[in-house]
């Protein structure tokens, strides 16, 4: 009996690893080396068009990024631009580095796979000096949407209500900034207005969500939020906004009052990008296919009173203009990264 | 008062219609089941489960999504006590004294009070939502990381309530779980640890992969060891009809105390972010330790430690609902799920909801009131013809639990490395069980080292290294000094009792 319930559970453990294995994730057969390669030249010869994608968010389902993700690609299929089947997979873990492994080292020249992105995520990489990280340069951007330019804000209970306030109390205390890890683009923001207006903030790495109950609690004295987060709690008064790293003012009603940095006299200007990438070697037109639709998506009415209404600013690249921005992007947050000390 | 009472009413209306209830009880149902199973759980089940519900409109479309969140904490305890098998990490507390009430028997009383406790958890904590939610959300934000670096500590003392008769072995297994919570990505500064160059691992060692592969893989192990036929002879012991549900009075005297402890504690903790449901019911389990009435089988079938595990672990979802509904901040991954279907609805989030979308917010909250009542009869149903299924499928049972546990931990992060590590810590847990070591201290250090950690270097580069932060603070302070006075007061006692001797 023994001996017939360890041959059973042998079987069953055989049959359960070899359907779950073959691979790290059940990719779709067209994903295979050979059907991607016939199916790339086939876009090469004609053009593409495709009925069904996968949508590999690199953060779990409930992330800025995921969110973003199924925002937009549901945005497609309600305008009608794109009418096929988006399959939603998650891999989370390691700031993104996890699934962006998977894709760069799995999935090669695949056009069955589309990565909602942010900018952060694709220099997480090259910011963090990390030895075997993969980041932007081993994929191919498709296309950057908008842009969530960063709302630097305060709790009403820390007194402070403008920059030059923030500036008197760094003469006689410590300034506490919260961020959601070392190195994001919360801390990049923060360190960039420090450098800009010669004062030291010393920046928590409080994590995500818990950098917004930081900043709300008054324990830190300065968050830097993005605009989508920020504008909820500046709307009810929980809190305070003290500047806008954007090049202009933004247009959400609650903060359209809100002086930019430059203004104030600080050059700051910083957002998070958020767009697409796919694996790279993809086909030229494969990628010019997605771009041109997200294209569709960025000219139409919804996606307009969408971002609006996020408090981000629509702007639009294209696949080289996209990438060029973030070899810009992380050049200079490298730049800020280094004068704080960030790679002693 | 009477316009918060008018808003709950309007909000039952907006539910009450054939397409919301089935929906909700859809929900609920499907939660229990997910709950069930070990490794899906509520995150998994409801980001499944996400692109489906974007179809229906907001209120359904909640409803539902978040009937199997609270859902799935009444499900968790079911096979924790059936098999030892817990289904979500809360549950793994309940295993200890419900597996043991199915080895003396006492199964149905098991189960009935799991529901029991469930039910009245989920249902106290979601009427002190109702009248005190908004403002329960400052208190949230008093929490700072000293106070969450404490509250951790104080977690990890009170671990001693589950090492069993060998302390010495329990605080072993701990300090071993704290080890395993420094594998991966440092959340402080980004470094990895001790990941041999894996990315996988970069990712860290999941709870629940620790936990299947301890409790739930490594039962087959030994189970392989025994007559298989016999394996679940403790199963059989038991009738679990619906009248053997019941529970007789002197459960229910033994047991009221340890629900309201349980609720209130499992309340408060879930109000706090990033908490989790772990802390509340480790914190809720030990206190009722000290007060049980059933001290001398207190962690191998008493009855109320059921009740104030499962009570506690339910308040956490109402609780986990304060800062979700009240800031718009995620109180754990599920509700980061929840407010990432409100967005896909477009209703923007955070302190305007209560004001913006009102009848969404307290629709929702109606329908966990219904949604408990609902979920509780469904399984008054369900768990009798689960447990006649056990029983009757009782030779093929382990190979239907390995396929169930190695298919549940691939889901985690459908990955095959999940399903090796819980290959390797089934192992390990068959041999601890050898050797008499609790495996549960070593959960709960996985569990709770690495928010003990991350909230002790941030509370010092807050204070720009100044350990005194730890004191100065009054709530970390009380915390800290009611840590301190329960280790003088066990020690006290020890050496009263030796001399007593």
């Amino acid at each position: 009996m023994k001996k017939r319930m360890a041959g059973i559970l042998g079987l069953i453990l055989a049959i359960s690893l070899t359907g779950c294995g073959g691979g790290e994730n059940d990719a779709p057969a067209s994903s295979k080396d050979s059907t991607s390669q016939a199916q790339t030249e086939a876009a090469e010869q004609q053009e593409y068009s495709t009925d069904k994608i996968t949508c590999f968010a690199v953060f779990n389902v409930g992330g800025g990024v995921d969110t973003f993700g199924r925002q937009m690609t549901k945005m497609l299929k309600d305008t009608g631009i794109w009418n096929g089947t988006f399959i939603y997979e998650n891999v989370g873990g390691a700031s993104g580095q996890v699934g962006t492994t998977q894709v760069v080292e799995q999935y090669n020249g695949s056009p069955d796979y589309i990565l909602p992105t942010s900018d952060n995520s694709l220099q997480v990489a090259y910011l963090n000096r990390l030895e075997d990280g993969y980041g932007f340069r081993d994929l191919s951007t498709v296309c950057r949407l908008y842009c969530e330019y960063r709302v630097y804000c305060t709790a009403p209970s820390t007194g402070i209500t403008s920059l030059e306030d923030l500036k008197e109390r760094a003469a006689t205390e410590d300034i506490i900034g919260s961020t959601s890890g070392e190195g994001g683009a919360s801390h990049i923001g923060l360190a960039g207005l420090a450098d800009a207006m010669g004062i030291d903030i010393r920046c928590v790495p409080y994590g995500d969500d818990e950098d917004i109950v930081a900043t709300l609690s008054g324990e830190s004295h300065i968050g830097c939020l993005g605009s989508n987060e920020a504008i909820s709690y500046i709307e009810s008064g929980d809190l305070i906004p003290l500047a806008v790293a954007a090049p202009k003012r933004l247009n959400a009603d609650s903060v359209k009052d809100v002086p930019t940095c430059k203004e104030l006299g600080y050059d700051v200007e910083f957002g998070t990008s958020r767009g697409f990438v796919m694996p790279a070697d993809v086909d030229r037109t494969v990628v010019d296919y997605w771009a041109e639709l997200f294209h569709q998506l960025y000219e139409t009415e919804e996606f307009k009173k969408y971002v609006q209404e996020a408090g981000a600013t629509p702007a639009y690249l294209g696949p080289d203009e996209f990438r060029e921005s973030n070899e810009e992007q992380t050049e200079k947050s490298i730049e800020i990264l280094e004068k704080i000390g960030f790679y002693k | 008062m009477s316009e918060l009472l008018a808003s709950q009413l309007q909000g039952f209306v907006t539910i009450l219609n054939p397409s919301t209830l089935l929906l909700l009880l859809l929900g609920v149902c499907l939660g229990s089941v997910i709950g069930a199973l070990p490794g899906m759980g509520p995150a998994a089940g409801t980001s499944v489960l996400l692109p489906l519900t974007l179809s229906l409109s907001p209120v359904n479309g909640m409803v539902m999504l978040s009937g199997i969140y609270y859902g799935a904490h009444f499900g968790g305890g079911i096979t924790a006590i059936l098999l030892n098998i817990p289904g979500t990490p809360g549950a793994a507390i309940t295993a200890m004294d419900g597996y043991g009430m199915i080895k003396r028997g006492r199964g149905g009383a098991a189960l009935g009070m799991s529901q029991l406790a469930s039910f009245c958890g989920g249902m106290v904590s979601t009427l002190v939502l109702t009248f005190t939610g908004v403002s329960l959300a400052a208190y949230a934000l008093k929490f700072g990381q000293a106070e969450y670096f404490a509250l951790t500590v104080m977690g990890l003392f009170l671990v001693t309530s589950v090492t069993g008769d060998f302390p010495i072995k329990g605080y072993l297994m701990l300090l071993f779980g704290l080890a395993l919570g420094f594998v991966g990505l440092d959340k402080v500064a980004g470094v990895r640890r001790f990941t041999f160059g894996n990315i996988y691992l970069t990712d860290g060692i999941s709870v629940v992969t620790v936990l299947i592969g301890l409790f739930g893989f490594s039962e087959i192990l030994v189970t392989l060891e025994q007559d298989a036929a016999n394996a679940y002879e403790s199963l059989r012991m038991n009738q679990i009809r619906v009248k053997d549900l019941i529970l007789s009075k002197r459960d229910l005297k033994d047991s009221a105390p340890a629900i309201l402890r349980g609720t209130v504690i499992g309340f408060v903790v879930g109000a706090l972010p990033g908490a989790g449901a772990t802390i509340a019911t480790v914190m809720g389990y030990s206190y009722q330790k000290n007060k049980s009435p059933n001290k001398d089988i207190y962690g191998d079938g008493a009855i109320d430690g059921i009740a104030v595990s499962e009570s506690s672990n339910n308040a956490t979802t109402s609780g986990a609902m304060v800062p979700m509904l009240a800031l718009g901040i995620a109180g754990s991954s599920t509700t980061a799920i929840l407010l990432t279907a409100l967005s896909m609805y477009g209703i923007q989030t955070g302190p305007q909801l209560f004001t913006s979308s009102g009848d969404l917010v307290w629709a929702l909250i109606a329908s966990i009131y219904i949604g408990n009542i609902l979920v509780v009869l469904f399984n008054i149903a369900f768990i009798p013809s689960f447990a006649r299924f056990l029983t009757a499928a009782e030779k093929f049972l382990v190979p239907i639990i390995a396929v169930v546990c190695i298919v549940g931990v691939y889901s985690l992060k459908n990955r095959m490395f999940e399903v090796w590590l819980m290959i390797i810590f089934a192992l390990l847990g068959y041999f601890l069980r050898k050797a008499d070591f609790p495996a549960l201290p070593l959960v709960l250090g996985v569990i709770l080292g690495p928010t003990a950690e991350a909230a002790f270097r941030k509370a010092l580069i807050q204070s720009g290294g100044d350990y005194t932060v730890f004191f100065t603070r009054p709530l970390s302070c009380c915390m800290f000094v009611i840590c301190i006075a329960a280790v003088v007061f066990q020690i006290v006692r020890t050496v009263k009792k030796r001399n007593a001797r």
